[in-house]
């Protein structure tokens, strides 16, 4: 794999090939039962075109990363002002009302999760989508009428002109979120954040949105950060994946050598609890035990240790350092230090058996 | 041993692959442990029942906690301050009418000779009887039908969801005006009047509540375990519709409060030698002119009752609702 | 539209006609009438004659029948404790006085409401926002009545700067004698304003954690933009349905103010028919009363489905 395609590593070395950077991202929210740190340190980068997704379980805080990006972390959230959020070289903390103004919806745009809470009740979805539009480009609203209606069909919207009229309540599913695609796209964006935008459909549904997403893709040439906690999806349309656990990266690199060899017991255990069809019925579905740290208290250790089969007295005292296997695969974890026992070829062994999709 | 040198580091690391000063590494720290039962258990935030977090929030605003205490003390009051006047309620004293407030008439007298602070107390304990009576009935009654109509259906539901439908198409004061009207001004009327139209939007939560349980998931999935009528009953319906009906209960009773006032000061509720703060009102009303203080002080304390309980109310809306919980 | 509204016309008919035969049976039920007291001293032949005027000397039953067929032809009788006077003649008198007094509390207390709701939800977490729910839940804590009478006690009586009691008429009966107005419209007003702070605060804050306004804001829309075109319409959905609830409740909420200022509206004479005992008065204007708040009920059925496309006309949401 050439340099290139490296796009999850620390910062690139031109910038030029670098669409999005994100450096130590912490983003904290403050809530009547203390300050929780939702995003405690992450770092990656996206070159124009490619596709990453954010792996994690739910509180992960994989959102939250995705809004800090857009710039939507609200009220009780703050994103710390070390962060770095660096797009197109341009630092996002720099950035003027204008600029974001431009940025959202223009430059990068997000589909959400539930098409229904994310679509205005009271306005028609058409009128939702030339707002879009118009927001960005000079256009007259006839134009902007006519841009929408062709978006409607592009994303497979059958009788555009008749669903552009609609209340979204008056659409299925998978037809809103068809119409949030469409929006997400209005301007061209170079950038399209997709927050789990399959997680509220059924399956049959979940394919078609994403074939649309990845059509849409090649056709404007975005690039994609698909968070999702859907190996499936991942496996579907990302090039390169990181893996969110409490807030940190536990472990990054091209989707192919992390399915192949993933180096975090984490990683390992979510690609273990994919079910597989060559599965024998007898074989258990694996479940991680337990349930992630306390993100207002969070431990000094690694935050997986406690629900680690190779746990050692070293993961609860201190945060193991990135281990890099080359081609920009890295992980997170004290097993990959040199005094660790050699269950490295533990996780090893184990995983190309079960990596073998 | 383990704990301390946790809390040692605790603040120690802010970045990833920091190996903190503080913290030597020895062999023994790179021995395979495995998963304990204990950090598994551990690692969750301790489990918090729904009405000690919901104590715990209500704790956190001043003011409904300052609301609390200022009820219990009007409850104290109620009770006592009658007796410590050494004067009667109801004994008429000619040579005392109408004094303004002093040393042995803490709130004045009345245009009979009648001793206001006793008055004002009694008439803040009957009032405060009357609402909670109304608001207990409208509780009492109102889950009953809604419970009935949710859990029978059918015509059960169907002629009571008429009934409601009925009465709450005519305003509830005018109901409770012809009330007083024909059964006359009595306890009795009173309650009947303030509670016939209230009943009605209890049974309606109440029967909501019910009907989205009983098709809810986790019920469903409670009766797919195996757990019994009683369980659920106890285990989801009650935690479920008991916040509702206490908030119900206290944001209810300010309102009966005003409506006696009201019925009483057109006249309709209550009537001498009843007791109430309406009925003070009234009476302060007609020596407004000349000696405001008779008006001023049951005024005063009603204020006072209705703004401790809406506070109250407020801070246990805020506590009980279950979508601020994090 | 046209079949609901049909529908829903029936229903309202037959309800009338309940609350109707409701009524006039709890009427029946009274003990005495007006008519007791002032026939009391007359020999029996003269005072049968009185009853038998007013038509109260009928049984009950056969009453009914006379008073329901009055009301389809829209016959609700006469008064009997004032001779003439009947539903129409009081409310063609009272109904201007009354409908002033209403229309002005509600555009106060609702504008005021509104503007404080904005202002609170702008202003949220400063002292400003602090004071204006802090006024919103003392206003909510004083009656009307106690607060019409402190007004009254203060402007009226230490300060003089307004007439205690009355209410303009002849020329000035829609328009002008502002000074016999002002005090009455701001008692009536308080409460609405609190309400309606309170309710525009909660309903904004609730808007504003919607995904819909991050994802508006998500597309590039300015902040001005989301306001106007996603944050005011749905916000103002609890609003505007609550608006003709608050035109019933001026209905009977005048009552209050109506006695303390001594205003001759609508109210004031409903209480005194009812103590007075009228019986022909109460039983019309409570039909009269009852089928004007029908109404409102079914306006604002109308109303949400207007402002919200979400509800459908049959009273059932398509969510």
């Amino acid at each position: 794999m050439d340099e290139k395609n490296q796009t999850t590593g620390a910062p690139a070395a031109s910038e030029a090939d670098v669409l999005l950077d994100v450096q130590d991202l912490k983003v904290s929210y403050h809530t009547y039962a203390g300050v929780v740190q939702s995003v405690r340190g992450v770092s990656f980068s996206l070159e124009p075109g490619g596709t990453l997704a954010i792996v994690g379980e739910s509180g992960c805080g994989k959102s939250v990363s995705a809004k800090a990006i857009m710039g939507l972390v609200k009220d009780p959230g703050v994103v710390d002002p070390q962060s770095h959020i660096v797009f197109k070289g341009r630092d996002t903390a720099t950035f003027t009302k204008e600029d974001w103004r431009s940025y959202k919806g223009g430059s990068a745009s997000m589909i959400f999760q539930e098409a229904l809470s994310a679509l205005d009740p009271t306005t028609r979805v058409g009128k939702q989508i030339t707002e879009a539009i118009l927001a960005h480009e000079k256009v007259s609203k006839e134009e902007a009428k006519k841009r929408a209606i062709e978006l409607l069909h592009e994303v497979g919207i059958p009788e555009p002109e008749r669903r552009f009229k609609q209340f979204p309540h008056e659409l299925s599913g998978g037809m809103r979120q068809r119409v949030m695609i469409s929006i997400a796209f209005a301007c061209n964006p170079e950038l399209l954040i997709c927050d789990e935008p399959t997680t509220a459909l059924d399956v049959t549904i979940q394919d078609q949105i994403l074939s649309e997403i990845r059509e849409m893709q090649r056709r404007h040439g975005t690039a994609v950060i698909m968070i999702t906690h859907d190996m499936g999806v991942v496996a579907d349309i990302a090039r390169d994946m990181v893996v969110m656990y409490s807030g940190l990266i536990v472990e990054r690199g091209s989707v192919a050598d992390i399915f192949a060899h993933p180096r975090h017991p984490y990683t390992k255990a979510l690609l273990a609890a994919v079910p597989r069809v060559d599965q024998s019925r007898s074989d258990e579905l694996a479940a991680i035990q337990g349930t992630p740290p306390d993100l207002i208290n969070p431990p000094t250790g690694c935050p997986f240790c406690t629900r680690c089969p190779y746990r050692m007295d070293v993961c609860t005292k201190a945060m193991p350092s990135e281990t890099d296997f080359g081609s920009g695969h890295r992980a997170s974890c004290w097993l990959h230090d040199e005094r660790s026992p050699r269950v490295d070829e533990v996780i090893q062994a184990a995983s190309e058996e079960g990596g073998a999709r | 041993m383990k704990n301390k040198l946790k809390r040692a580091v605790s603040y120690a690391v802010d970045s990833l692959g920091h190996v903190p000063q503080d913290v030597t590494l020895v062999p023994e720290d790179f021995v395979t442990r495995g998963i304990s039962e204990a950090d598994l258990e551990g690692n969750m935030r301790p489990p918090v029942s729904y009405w000690s977090d919901a104590w715990r929030r209500f704790k956190k605003n001043p003011l409904a906690v300052a609301a609390l205490v200022v009820l219990g003390l009007f409850v104290v009051l109620v009770i006592f301050a009658p007796m410590t006047s050494g004067h009667d309620a109801y004994l008429m004293d000619s040579l005392v009418t109408n004094q303004e407030p002093s040393g042995s008439y803490w709130f004045g007298t009345d245009a009979l000779g009648r001793d206001l602070w006793t008055r004002v107390w009694v008439g803040a304990r009957v009032s405060l009887i009357v609402a909670i009576a109304c608001a207990m009935v409208q509780i009492i009654v109102g889950s009953i039908c809604g419970a009935a109509m949710a859990y029978f259906g059918g015509i059960v539901d169907e002629v009571l969801m008429r009934i409601i439908e009925v009465v709450s198409s005519v305003p509830s004061l005018l109901i409770s005006l012809l009330i007083m009207m024909v059964a006359g001004n009595n306890m009795g009327a009173l309650l009947l009047a303030m509670c016939i139209t209230s009943w009605m939007d209890t049974a309606r939560q109440v029967r909501g509540l019910v009907k989205g349980l009983r098709e809810s998931d986790y019920v469903a999935a409670a009766q797919c375990l195996g757990a019994s009528p009683m369980t659920i009953i106890v285990r989801h319906l009650i935690p479920n519709t008991l916040s509702i009906l206490l908030l119900d209960l206290f944001m209810s009773i300010p309102t009966y409060i005003f409506s006696e006032a009201s019925l009483s000061f057109l006249g309709m509720g209550l009537k001498a030698p009843e007791i109430s703060l309406g009925t003070l009102i009234s009476d302060g009303q007609a020596m407004l002119q000349i000696y405001p203080f008779q008006l001023f002080y049951p005024a005063l304390v009603l204020c006072l009752i209705v703004l401790a309980f809406n506070l109250f109310g407020d801070g246990l809306r805020d506590a009980l609702d279950p979508r601020m919980r994090k | 539209m046209v079949k609901y509204a049909l529908k829903r016309f029936a229903t309202m008919i037959v309800m009338l006609f309940i609350v109707a035969t409701a009524t006039f049976f709890m009427l029946a039920a009274v003990p005495g009438d007006a008519l007791t007291e002032r026939t009391a001293r007359l020999p029996e032949d003269v005072a049968a004659r009185v009853y038998a005027r007013y038509g109260l000397d009928k049984p009950a039953p056969e009453r009914y029948v006379i008073t329901m067929r009055g009301l389809v032809v829209g016959d609700f009788g006469e008064s009997i404790v004032f001779p003439g006077q009947t539903v129409q003649s009081v409310i063609a008198e009272k109904g201007p006085i009354s409908l002033r007094l209403g229309f002005q509390q509600v555009i106060l207390g609702v504008g005021i409401g509104l503007i404080l709701g904005v202002i609170a939800t702008v202003r949220k977490n400063t002292w400003v926002d602090y004071g204006i729910i802090a006024f919103s839940i003392l206003m909510v804590s004083v009656p009307t009545l106690v607060f019409g009478l402190l007004l009254q006690q203060v402007f009226a009586g230490t300060l003089g700067w307004f007439p205690v009691i009355g209410w303009p008429s002849g020329d000035e009966l829609m328009f002008g004698g502002w000074e016999y107005t002002v005090l009455p419209t701001l008692a009536g007003s308080f409460g609405y304003m609190a309400m309606y702070a309170r309710l525009l605060k909660a309903s904004m804050s609730d808007v504003l954690g919607q995904d819909y306004i991050l994802a508006a804001e998500a597309r590039g829309l300015s902040k001005g933009q989301i306001v106007r075109r996603h944050m005011i319409r749905n916000a103002a959905i609890p609003i505007v349905t609550k608006l003709p609830m608050t035109i019933a409740m001026c209905l009977t909420g005048s009552f209050y103010i109506e006695t303390i200022f001594a205003i001759p509206g609508l109210g004031r004479y409903y209480i005194q028919a009812i103590s007075g005992r009228d019986v022909t008065m109460v039983m019309g204007f409570t039909v009269v009363i009852a089928a004007m708040y029908m109404v409102v009920i079914f306006l604002t059925d109308i109303l949400y489905h207007v402002v919200d496309p979400r509800i459908q006309l049959a009273g059932k949401t398509s969510r």
